[in-house]
């Protein structure tokens, strides 16, 4: 039987206690003096009634449902690697002179720093910023953002569905956004969306492109239609078999 | 992207949600948040940290990037002021009650304002344990002590408690 000791516990014992933080043994020491200490009993009580109430409180502050992080230029991504890339080449071109003592020509040793930079990808990317949860939890929307290279953007939806809505509008950011369930399989690139649902769907999407972007050519099922992006408001498209037909 | 960056922005997905809602909760303002999870985002693809300490490092890198933001003469204005656009945004939302609207603003002002009279280490400390953190993981974050921690944690919650005006003081049955 464990022996219950003598001294009140302290904050962090009793944090330890509330949030089942330590190990087994001193967890069960800790509350063998909880048993026997009725002051320790009475803060724990306290404690544990503050922490939950804060964290009901807490719960008052989450992220609103428009949330995004701000778009990463894929420049400043290659700037930043470069930056560091140049800083290790230039170590290297250091040590090198020093280790041949210059008995090498310098423009091969330009040359292999120049090689050292080239060698990492530098190719632009588009950032995934969502994704579905799983493990029985609920399955939020994803969110991909994109960098239209042109005044034009091709939305292409493989076929009708059950029910669901294309919504296109304006972006309040330099970049575009697309909203889709996570059922749904969808390749983002630049300037083209293609979304490869399936009939028995029923899944909206929303579409949000910069400014620069005009015009959307959405292509339903096979069939092409030239969108304006309204400044305001939105266009919504029904993606329904049903609705499409009319 | 490599196959690297793919992991690191796979692991980055995986906290995201978690990081996000404790920056916004520690600084008071989405727009800083987000910038600040974009920053450990980008240093996180840079360097990504070995073994499983992604999200502890995550968050580490974050705690220090608000706590140098605060520093800045800019940022200061924006965080914790309640100035922020994070409850602002809720105006928008067609669907609630306006009423209903109002009173959660108001509540959340109310926390957030008593968050940050806290002092910063109870705020992190509070924050990081509300997102899962065990108490050595918020002490290498905080570079302090386990014991210090849980002191700090304890504190955190009797202020905010006794700040919101929370019901905690009665005796146990």
């Amino acid at each position: 039987m464990m022996t219950a000791r003598n001294a009140h516990l302290l904050d962090h014992e009793l944090v330890a206690l509330i949030d089942d933080d330590g190990d087994r043994a001193t967890l069960a020491e800790y509350t063998a003096h909880l048993a026997e200490c009725s002051t320790c009993r009475g803060e724990a009580h306290r404690l544990r009634r503050a922490l939950a109430a804060v964290s009901k409180d807490l719960s008052t502050i989450d992220v609103s449902s428009d949330f995004a992080l701000p778009f990463v230029p894929s420049t400043q991504l290659v700037r930043r690697r470069i930056s560091r890339q140049l800083a290790t080449a230039a170590g290297i071109v250091a040590v090198t002179i020093l280790s041949f003592r210059a008995t090498e020509p310098l423009h091969a040793l330009a040359q292999r720093a120049w090689q050292l930079l080239a060698s990492e990808d530098t190719t632009p990317r588009i950032e995934a910023v969502e994704t579905p949860t799983t493990q029985g939890q609920p399955v939020r929307p994803i969110m991909l953002q994109f960098v239209p290279q042109g005044s034009t953007v091709l939305i292409d939806i493989a076929v009708l569905q059950t029910t669901g809505t294309l919504t296109i509008r304006q972006s309040r950011h330099e970049f575009g956004r697309i909203h889709f369930p996570a059922a749904v399989e969808t390749l983002v690139s630049e300037s083209t969306i293609e979304i490869r649902n399936t009939p028995e769907q029923s899944a909206s999407y929303v579409v949000e492109v910069p400014a620069n972007v005009r015009t959307v050519r959405a292509r339903l099922a096979g069939r092409e239609q030239a969108v304006a992006v309204p400044q305001s408001g939105a266009i919504v498209l029904d993606l329904s078999a049903r609705g499409a037909a009319r | 992207m490599s196959v690297s960056e793919v992991d690191a922005a796979a692991t980055f997905v995986a906290h995201r949600d978690s990081l996000c809602r404790y920056l916004v909760r520690l600084t008071g303002d989405e727009d800083t948040a987000a910038d600040i999870a974009q920053e450990a985002f980008v240093r996180f693809l840079e360097r990504p940290p070995r073994g499983d300490r992604a999200r502890a490092w995550l968050f580490t890198v974050a705690t220090n990037l608000v706590r140098d933001a605060a520093r800045s003469q800019t940022r200061r204005r924006v965080l914790l002021g309640g100035e922020g656009a994070a409850w602002q945004r809720a105006h928008g939302d067609p669907s609630r009650d306006p009423a209903e609207i109002v009173e959660g603003m108001e509540r959340r002002h109310a926390v957030q304002t008593a968050l940050a009279s806290l002092a910063r280490k109870e705020r992190v400390a509070l924050l990081m344990r509300e997102e899962g953190f065990k108490q050595r993981e918020i002490a290498e974050a905080l570079g302090t002590t386990t014991a210090s921690v849980g002191t700090l944690i304890a504190r955190a919650a009797h202020k905010l408690a006794k700040q919101l005006n929370l019901d905690h003081e009665s005796e146990p049955q």
